[in-house]
């Protein structure tokens, strides 16, 4: 009896189920203006929501470039100082005339890009990086006058190879080949307790052999 | 316009598509809270809540076949009435007594559905809520426990006397009406 009133009551209430409401008891116009409403400012906050994404990555790259152009900006200088010591030692030590341009550099790729250059014929070890002399051959001939520390220098009687650009980094060495390209050819442990003496020894043995 | 596309469309923010969706649903959305809350206020309250959450939530809606997406609505629609109807602290369970009433047997099927429609708006809150649960949107009395915070013999008492008291008002009316 209870199922038969519960099935008549579904009826109607499935028969009025969509039927449309007096507009004076509902308007539906009204009603969407209303949602309407609702609807549009989710879209701006979503927009500002990515807004404020998009400005907080820019403010974590900015911040990380500042530190890391100031890290780099301090080693330059760092190795720019170190550079400019060195310089003067080599100077003296080879006694040369002319004036001798030193490269100071770091990467591999800057090393293949300057071992391209014409003038780029001489290298000096510097611990961990590269010193590149750029010197006429005229000067490195006088240079490479017989050493005591020459592993393979020319003889006096030989006229000046020219010379091909080594360069070492991290106590490896490295030789440019027939096709400019770089050739790992052997490896140099460094002696702490005499670093000058070190790099003296690293330039005349690697760069004129 | 097929009901994926419309979804598709909505989800993109096309305004468009957004009214027709409203339009497609307006009424029977409408009718559905109305059944819930008894007023046409609070009806109307009900469901500008609910379509915002719709429109919130259409990304997350799995379409399933014909019917689904009304379904989906349907439940949004229904979840809002209640939540509407336990704020407001209209959900209080009437204990009626209506021992005196004669249910009559064999209502002939006369009656106009908007009369019934109407009775039911008039019902009180606990009777018309468990009625819409139980009668038309066909929830188990388990289940209407649960929605309500409720015990099952609540559920089911409630329901009783709101069947009497249903039948009572429609044996009036089909007096009136003869």
């Amino acid at each position: 009896m209870e199922d038969n009133f519960d099935k008549y009551l579904k009826q109607k209430m499935d028969a009025v189920s969509d039927a449309p409401i007096s507009e004076h008891l509902w308007n539906k116009e009204n009603t969407w203006q209303k949602i309407a409403l609702g609807i549009k400012p989710q879209g701006k906050s979503v927009s500002i929501r990515w807004f404020y994404a998009a400005a907080s990555v820019l403010l974590v790259v900015l911040i990380g470039s500042l530190v890391f152009y100031n890290h780099l900006s301090k080693q330059m200088s760092q190795l720019r100082a170190e550079n400019k010591r060195l310089g003067e030692i080599a100077i003296n030590r080879n006694n040369t005339s002319g004036p001798v341009e030193k490269v100071l550099i770091k990467t591999d790729t800057v090393i293949k890009e300057l071992i391209k250059k014409e003038n780029v014929q001489n290298t000096l070890f510097i611990h961990d990086t590269v010193v590149i002399v750029k010197a006429s051959e005229e000067q490195l001939a006088v240079n490479a006058m017989p050493d005591k520390d020459s592993v393979s220098a020319s003889s006096t009687n030989e006229p000046p190879k020219k010379s091909k650009l080594h360069f070492v980094i991290n106590n490896e060495i490295f030789v440019e080949n027939e096709k400019s390209k770089v050739k790992l050819i052997g490896s140099k442990e460094l002696t702490q307790k005499d670093p000058e003496r070190t790099k003296q020894d690293a330039s005349i043995k690697f760069a004129f052999n | 316009m097929d009901e994926r596309i419309l979804i598709s469309k909505c989800i993109s923010g096309n305004e468009k598509a957004q009214k027709l969706f409203y339009d497609t649903f307006a009424n029977q959305m409408f009718r559905l809270c109305l059944r819930y809350t008894g007023d046409y206020h609070d009806a109307e309250d009900v469901m500008i809540i609910a379509f915002h959450k719709v429109f919130k939530n259409i990304r997350n809606f799995e379409y399933r076949g014909d019917g689904s997406l009304k379904r989906w609505v349907k439940t949004i629609m229904i979840n809002e009435s209640l939540m509407f109807l336990k704020s407001s602290r209209k959900f209080m369970f009437e204990t009626i007594d209506n021992t005196h009433i004669q249910i009559a047997d064999g209502i002939e099927n006369t009656i106009d559905a908007e009369q019934i429609y109407q009775l039911i708006l008039k019902l009180p809150d606990g009777y018309r809520t468990v009625v819409n649960l139980f009668i038309i949107d066909g929830l188990s009395h388990e289940e209407i426990a649960n929605q309500l915070g409720i015990s099952v013999n609540t559920s089911k008492s409630q329901l009783s006397r709101a069947r009497a008291l249903l039948k009572e008002q429609l044996f009036k009316l089909e007096e009136n009406g003869r």
